[in-house]
């Protein structure tokens, strides 16, 4: 048996680009990030990168290597596959494949709060023209099964739900019993302040599994001074919740999420203390969007992406010195981005997807019977613009595909169509948000020098990347900590 | 080394049969025809049973000697210390060469259901060099001695030369163990070309209740690949198996034999797998065996085993975050760093297996896989020698 | 608030290059691109007296620089990846249709 040398199994020589995109890195301008066409990636200097595009790699480099194995190029095609390229496609993108997973039930806009930056349009606890009545919560249900998704996530939300429990109770039985013969997983979330939580609720809870979400800005200054009640005593009320959740639920079963508003861009440090203190693992740091009671008296409030960018940078540094000293704490949107940057899997969260997860991945069904393809839309119908409402409850579900503001919203929710995001190195793990563009410059499709969300997307990015690529090893470690735990993680938290 | 065959004394036997060696309790049990059972006359509770268990329609009988044997039956002697063969073993007879081979042993850590010596790859390393014959006579033997399996065996693994090169008849082989034998795991070693264009993965789906394929993959891109199994569009037939398989609901283990062009390049291949085919759920990483064609490549293969530490150190390390399990095989305690050792596995098969002199007075030789029996200087590590004390206090 | 001015040769880079770098400027300044047969004139005016200056005719460059690769990349990649995305989106069978390489 003639045994041949490795050169021999090169092929015919050359090469060629397959689908690619890259960045100059604006800590080393010298070198720039290469992504494929699904999100893998290589930093390499830019004259050797150039030397790739024009045709110049020499097969014996480790260069050549490098990029064939992440799909950047391809040689002999008679000896290549790019079938794990449509697999890591497939992979990222596989949110698709069954349709909206995440459904937000809207039972009450009444709730005890008076928050300056309330973005549900609350109401106050006497009306109860803004519950959902029992036909809607019906239709809802039928509708809710017309998806073909085999995981649905069910998310009560308000005001504050807790204030119309009889129609959570009367919906989460409504949806077991017909699931008797749908047979898909179900995840029941509820999204509320914890307040006043009664005996007869919690046993409820833990009887069907649920998991708690609530919002805790801070500290109790601080949160008392973005939630204000009557009683003054939000923070006291809130913690009491969390304790009696946990105790009946198990702690896994509560998690927590903090609203920033300009007063709380000030003190990162003292947020995330505060979270530790009480013992969550995990914090999602939410800058404010510019809806609901937050446009209305947005001068007083309101910050820019810039300052919010300026805290999550100490917010990070303090997250990774708490780490550091061995206690475990992760950030949720930065758990979701690293896990883009790191591994190969799609994550749960509706809100960075493209196609965008708005009406593919999440739908609202509103006390009045309107539905709604996010959260974001359901505002804007609040401020008075129903451009993006898909609906009524008593309509098919073709209807609503079928609707205008469906398709508004996917002509502008393609990333990789839309100007200057098709050449951007981030697209291939970045969405499309035509709402949120709507709602800030409005056009869905949006101006990227301009954009918020371009801006802060690819700041994330960019932090992430050098942090992870110039970090210690312990650094390292911690944030890889938290990437691959996402994978096994899935679904969006919100809290009132 | 324990031999596998040996030259043996028998007489009257019509043909070559498969044999199963029976005691008491195999009696019992009733488990398998006593017409395929060989009586073990040298155990000291059959002698003690009397005359008249033999009997019985026996396939014949082993025995010390001719003179131990009921007259006109037939009987096998072995050789003292010829060959290693017990109660539960089943043994191949070949009359007219008067040899008997082990075909499977009660209690062995590696029994093994041989499907051909025809392989579609040329491995520089390839301890089991192919020919070019007709064997497909082999399926309706291996399917017969999975009839004379003990129920209870935890494992069998499905080796050759190249076992999907059988089609059909592997098939045939797997339900056949999925039948006789449901409680046993299977692991079929192959390269999975097949897979990737010539049998559909399908046929496998659900036809097993504890089966996982072990596919070797040597780099993250095809020049290194196909170098190292010396086939031309072996890397592209490989992956698209794997998809096939997994699309099949298989569960898969990579494979890697760290001879040094893949060492060079392991951190690589461990992200590459992680990247494109994150449903592996095992890793092997397993040091060269020193026999067949890897003997003649010595010089593009060889790398001392501790030189590797770092590499493997990494690549262990990655696959682990990445909730990827993984083994190291082959590989003795003394060369690896001690933060690698609980993932080092004693997987060299016992009857090729041993300890060297050296050994003697290691402090962890128990927990240690040792080496291969036809290991030589050059193919041992310049590092191997005793571990005198350890920093676990278990060990 | 002064404005840069920016010289590019019309013979190495072609108008659709130099707009979508100069695209990219569009947050912070004011863009006006003059083009003649020999050169492109890109005229960046700060949008506020904070404007940063300094190194922004040396940015533009390298943008546009970049804009030139990925213009090569482009023509090179159009169609193969329009071909991807449809056979990755059509979950095509595995490798034993004889599909997908």
């Amino acid at each position: 048996m003639k045994f041949a040398a490795r050169h021999t199994f090169v092929g015919n020589p050359g090469y060629r680009l397959l689908p690619l995109r890259f960045r100059r890195l604006p800590w080393d301008q010298g070198r720039v990030l290469v992504t494929s066409m699904s999100g893998d990636w290589l930093i390499v200097q830019r004259n050797d990168f150039e030397r790739a595009v024009t045709g110049q790699l020499d097969p014996s480099e480790p260069l050549f290597a490098d990029m064939e194995s992440r799909f950047l190029i391809s040689a002999d095609p008679e000896r290549a596959t790019l079938a794990p390229l449509l697999s890591q496609y497939r992979t990222r993108k596989d949110y698709l494949a069954e349709g909206p997973r995440l459904h937000i039930f809207v039972v009450s806009l009444r709730c005890h709060h008076t928050c300056a930056y309330c973005q549900v349009s609350r109401q106050v606890i006497g009306q109860t023209t803004f519950d959902m009545a029992e036909s809607t919560a019906r239709h809802a249900v039928d509708r809710l099964f017309d998806w073909p998704a085999k995981t649905l996530t069910i998310e009560f939300q308000g005001g504050e739900p807790l204030l119309r429990f009889d129609r959570v109770r009367q919906l989460t039985e409504l949806i077991e019993q017909r699931n008797r013969t749908e047979k898909r997983t179900l995840r029941f979330v509820i999204a509320s302040t914890l307040h006043d939580l009664t005996d007869e609720q919690l046993p409820f809870m833990r009887d069907h599994g649920f998991e708690l979400s609530t919002s805790l800005d801070g500290p109790e200054w601080l949160h008392n001074l973005n939630r204000p009640r009557p009683e003054r005593d939000s923070y006291r009320r809130t913690v009491n919740g969390i304790e009696r959740g946990r105790r009946m639920l198990g702690d896994d079963a509560v998690s927590a999420l903090t609203t920033l508003t300009r007063r709380s861009l000030e003190v990162p440090k003292e947020i995330i203390d505060e979270y530790r203190k009480l013992g969550f693992h995990s914090i999602s740091l939410r800058p404010l969007s510019p809806y609901g009671f937050a446009r209305k008296t947005g001068a007083r409030h309101s910050y820019t992406i810039a300052d919010f960018l300026k805290f999550y940078e100490a917010a990070l540094d303090h997250l990774l010195q708490v780490n550091r000293e061995g206690y475990f704490l992760e950030e949720t949107y930065t758990r979701m981005l690293l896990s883009l940057l790191l591994t190969p899997f799609s994550h749960g969260y509706v809100d960075l997807r493209s196609p965008t997860g708005a009406g593919l991945g999440a739908v609202v069904y509103d006390y009045d019977g309107r539905v709604y393809p996010s959260d974001e839309a359901r505002m804007l119908a609040a401020m008075g613009d129903h451009s993006f409402a898909l609906g009524r409850v008593d309509e098919s579900v073709e209807t609503w595909i079928s609707s205008p503001s469906m398709q508004r919203i996917l002509g502008a929710g393609v990333a990789e169509a839309l100007p200057t995001c098709a050449d951007c190195a981030y697209v291939p793990l970045c969405g499309a948000d035509p709402i949120d563009h709507y709602a800030r410059q409005g056009d869905s499709l949006g101006h990227r020098p301009t954009s918020d969300f371009c801006r802060k997307q690819m700041r994330l990015f960019d932090t992430l990347l050098q942090r992870w690529e110039q970090g210690s090893s312990v650094d390292r470690d911690i944030l890889e900590s938290w990437a691959l735990r996402a994978t096994r993680r899935e679904g969006v938290l919100e809290a009132a | 080394m324990q031999p596998l065959e040996a030259k043996v004394h028998c007489e009257q036997w019509p043909e070559s049969p498969l044999l199963k060696v029976a005691g008491l309790a195999e009696f019992a049990a009733g488990s398998f025809p006593t017409e395929r059972m060989l009586l073990d006359l040298r155990d000291t509770q059959v002698r003690a049973a009397g005359p008249a268990i033999c009997r019985l329609p026996w396939a014949g009988f082993l025995t010390d000697g001719p003179k131990h044997a009921p007259p006109d039956r037939p009987w096998i002697a072995v050789p003292q210390g010829a060959f290693k063969v017990d109660i539960g073993d089943v043994v191949e007879l070949r009359p007219h060469t008067s040899k008997m081979a082990l075909r499977y042993r009660r209690g062995s850590n590696n029994n093994i259901l041989f499907t051909t010596e025809r392989c579609n790859s040329y491995c520089l390393m390839c301890s089991q060099p192919p020919r070019e014959v007709n064997d497909g006579w082999r399926v309706s033997q291996l399917c017969d001695l999975i009839g004379l399996i003990d129920k209870d065996a935890p494992s069998l693994t499905v080796t050759g030369g190249e076992p999907t090169l059988l089609g059909e008849g592997l098939r045939r082989i797997v339900r056949r163990c999925a039948d006789a034998l449901p409680r046993t795991h299977l692991h079929v070693l192959s390269n999975g070309r097949a897979f990737g264009g010539g049998i559909p993965a399908r046929m496998f789906e659900g036809l097993h209740p504890s089966l996982t394929w072990g596919i070797p993959l040597y780099g993250d891109h095809y020049g290194l690949h196909d170098y190292i199994v010396q086939s031309a569009g072996a890397f592209s037939q490989t992956v698209r198996g794997l998809y096939a398989l997994e699309a099949a609901k298989q569960h898969i283990e990579i494979r890697v034999v760290l001879v040094r062009p893949v060492v060079e390049r392991l951190t690589e291949l461990a992200r590459f797998i992680y990247r494109n085919l994150p449903f592996v759920e095992h890793v092997a990483l397993m040091s060269t065996e020193p026999i067949g064609l890897a003997r003649a490549h010595y010089d593009d293969l060889w790398m001392d085993p501790a030189d590797m530490a770092p590499v493997l150190a990494k690549a262990v390390d990655f696959l682990s975050k990445c909730s990827i399990r993984v083994s190291l095989y082959n590989l003795p305690l003394c060369v690896l760093p001690e933060s690698l050792w609980a993932y080092s596995r004693k997987s060299i098969s016992d009857w090729k297996q041993q300890y060297l002199p050296a050994c003697e007075q290691c402090v962890v030789k128990e927990r240690c896989g040792g080496f291969f029996a036809w290991v030589t200087d050059k193919w041992t590590s310049q590092s191997v020698e005793p571990v005198r004390g350890t920093s676990c206090a278990k060990h | 608030m002064s404005t840069i001015e920016v010289r590019l040769d019309a013979g190495v880079f072609s108008v659709d290059i130099v707009t979508k770098a100069a695209h990219r400027y569009t947050d912070a300044y004011f863009v006006e691109i003059k083009s003649s047969p020999a050169d492109f004139i890109v005229r960046l005016t700060p949008k506020h007296a904070e404007g940063e200056t300094s190194q922004i005719a040396e940015h533009l460059c390298n943008d546009v620089l970049d804009e030139q690769l990925r213009a090569l990349v482009r023509s090179e990649t159009q169609d193969i990846h329009a071909a991807l995305i449809e056979a990755a989106l059509r979950q095509a069978l595995p490798p034993q249709s004889g599909q997908g390489r």
